[in-house]
């Protein structure tokens, strides 16, 4: 039964990473490749607050919100003045500058060694202890977070974004102001996705910075391009084939020396395929180009 | 005062193996317009046949090397005829190109993973002589990658001069659809391309594989450095992928220097970020009309 909270609880998390990478990706057709960057600032701000400040959840959780969003302001400006093949490059670059402070800055963020100890949320006289509980609110943080989300992919700003998605010059003389607009969009789902971040601190009570490298990035993104994008079944799918995936092949029988590379293999070839079969993915409708 | 000196020399001799890497990496990406995230798949798949021949194999060294580039060169034109072409004919852009190389490079990464295991493998060399000039003190397989690699560089630059296949090949990347109507073999000259560019990954391969070894999980990092040296010294101009990859080296050992080694990719990344922002064309770009640009 934990097994099995445990398998909801991480397509609970990440449902709302790809999610909220969904608003830049899908919607503002921006492949970005430091989204586990930002889960990861998320995290480890979170993770500090609590054990560092002795901040309690709430307060700390809006404090993660916060300097995720104001670290994500100050990497957009770089790099939105980049489309395309740039604005990846630029995007593995910071995701890579990071990745390498968090695992440098030993005084500040512990280094290789991570932070452990991180206490499980408590509010309004509400201890989570056990994996039950906490499936409980990880659900009510999706409960809240992707009506805000699913809000904002129908209102105006996300059509605007579609529409910058699809030809930015002639939304321009439409008198779209694109930058800004990306520029929202960017820091938006930085600040979404601080949230998940901090909710598997909390979780798994340990962080250190391999769980926020350039492959959680890869990840993150492969998520999207296989399920899909721009919609909102496409990131679901995608969450629930890469989560599953892995399991499915250890009731196979495979031994765990090879799973992991097995599985790789199998992410692999099915970018490939998709790329060259379906490049929009299995369930989204933004056409990677 | 010495130990900069020494560290500027290893600079140069890291900075004389970059430029090979910036070489096979921007020849790709200037003529087909690929980010060719796979040629870091194609650098270990490189550093594994030599282990496999060297080690495995009791074959001699300069042997080993030879058949590498042979079978590098193999792998190039087997990726271009089974991964590239077919999107080629589909007309996919580059961002779709990316992705599939990008699964290209996860497959080859874990392949070597499954079959030679995730430990780092290592060649014994015996002891290994070393020179003393001056102050500082070099060894003999650092002397090998130094001249191997600026005598590859400096012979391909004159080819690139002189040959006619190369004037080709750069049309190619300006036009792609100009070539057949010039009565060109467009997709020879892709061929071509893409088995210069693994021999180009699999000589450094292999004396990165002699001189530290190697692990599945290397081939990122590699071609990393290779995609921060075009893209920091210009893409449009091999003397920029040069001058870029020669800077990069020289800003590590600095960093080593000042810092120390854990920091090198905060500098590999910063480097790229702010010569993007700088001068986003790069260090040494071509003039370019202002319609071309985009």
């Amino acid at each position: 039964m934990n097994y099995l909270f445990h398998m909801l609880i991480m397509i609970g998390i990440y449902s709302m990473a790809a999610y909220s990478l969904n608003l830049l990706v899908g919607y503002g057709g921006l492949l970005s490749l430091c989204h586990a960057a930002f889960y990861g600032i998320g995290a480890y701000a979170y993770a500090l607050l609590t054990s560092k400040f002795a901040i309690p959840f709430i307060p700390a959780m809006l404090g993660a919100i916060a300097i995720t969003a104001a670290l994500a302001l100050l990497i957009s400006f770089p790099a939105l003045r980049f489309r395309g093949d740039m604005f990846v490059f630029v995007t593995l670059g910071f995701q890579m500058i990071v990745f390498v402070i968090l695992y440098n800055w030993v005084d500040f963020t512990g280094g290789p060694y991570g932070i452990p100890g991180i206490p499980r949320p408590s509010f309004f006289g509400f201890d989570v202890n056990n994996t039950g509980e906490y499936l409980i609110l990880v659900a009510a943080a999706n409960l809240i977070l992707l009506p805000l989300v699913f809000a904002l992919y129908r209102s105006p700003f996300g059509l605007t974004l579609k529409a910058l998605r699809e030809d930015e010059r002639a939304s321009a003389s439409l008198g779209i102001h694109g930058f800004l607009h990306f520029l929202q969009a960017m820091v938006l789902s930085a600040a979404f996705v601080a949230v998940p971040g901090a909710l598997y601190a909390a979780y798994v009570t340990y962080i250190d910075p391999t769980s926020f490298s350039l492959q959680e990035s890869i990840f993150q993104v492969s998520i999207l391009l296989l399920g899909g994008s721009g919609n909102r079944k496409g990131p679901f799918v995608g969450v629930v084939i890469m989560l599953l995936l892995p399991e499915a092949l250890r009731f196979l029988g495979l031994p765990d020396t090879v799973a992991p590379n097995v599985r790789e293999i199998i992410y692999g070839s099915m970018l490939i395929i998709l790329m060259y079969a379906r490049p929009q993915g299995i369930a989204g409708e933004f056409k990677v180009r | 005062m010495n130990l900069l000196l020494q560290l500027l020399a290893n600079g140069i001799v890291n900075g004389a193996l970059y430029m090979m890497l910036a070489v096979g990496f921007g020849l790709v990406y200037r003529t087909t317009c690929i980010f060719h995230i796979a040629y870091g798949g194609i650098y270990i798949a490189s550093a594994y046949f030599f282990y496999t021949f060297a080690v495995i194999a009791h074959l001699s060294i300069i042997a080993s090397v030879l058949l590498t580039v042979g079978c590098s060169a193999v792998l190039g034109y087997l990726m271009e005829h089974l991964l590239y072409r077919p999107f080629y004919r589909k007309r996919a852009s580059s961002g779709v190109m990316l992705i599939a190389s990008l699964g290209m490079f996860i497959i080859i990464e874990n392949s070597i993973a499954l079959l030679f295991g995730n430990e780092i493998k290592t060649i014994s060399r015996g002891l290994s002589e070393s020179w003393r000039i001056g102050p500082i003190l070099i060894m003999d397989i650092q002397m090998v990658e130094f001249a191997v690699g600026f005598v590859t560089v400096v012979f391909f630059w004159f080819a690139v001069r002189r040959l006619w296949i190369f004037k080709a090949i750069w049309a190619m990347g300006d036009e792609p659809d100009l070539i057949p109507v010039l009565g060109l073999p467009l997709f020879r000259l892709r061929d071509v391309v893409f088995m210069l560019s693994s021999v180009f990954v699999a000589v450094p391969a292999c004396l990165i594989t002699l001189d530290v070894g190697v692990d599945p999980h290397m081939g990122i990092s590699y071609m990393l450095i290779a995609a921060v040296s075009v893209l920091a010294g210009g893409i449009g101009r091999i003397n920029g992928w040069i001058t870029g990859a020669m800077l990069l080296a020289i800003l590590q050992s600095l960093a080593v220097w000042k810092f120390s080694s854990r920091w090198i990719d905060l500098v590999t990344f910063c480097l790229l970020v702010f010569m993007l922002l700088l001068r986003p064309h790069g260090l040494i770009s071509t003039r370019s009309r202002v319609e071309e640009r985009t």
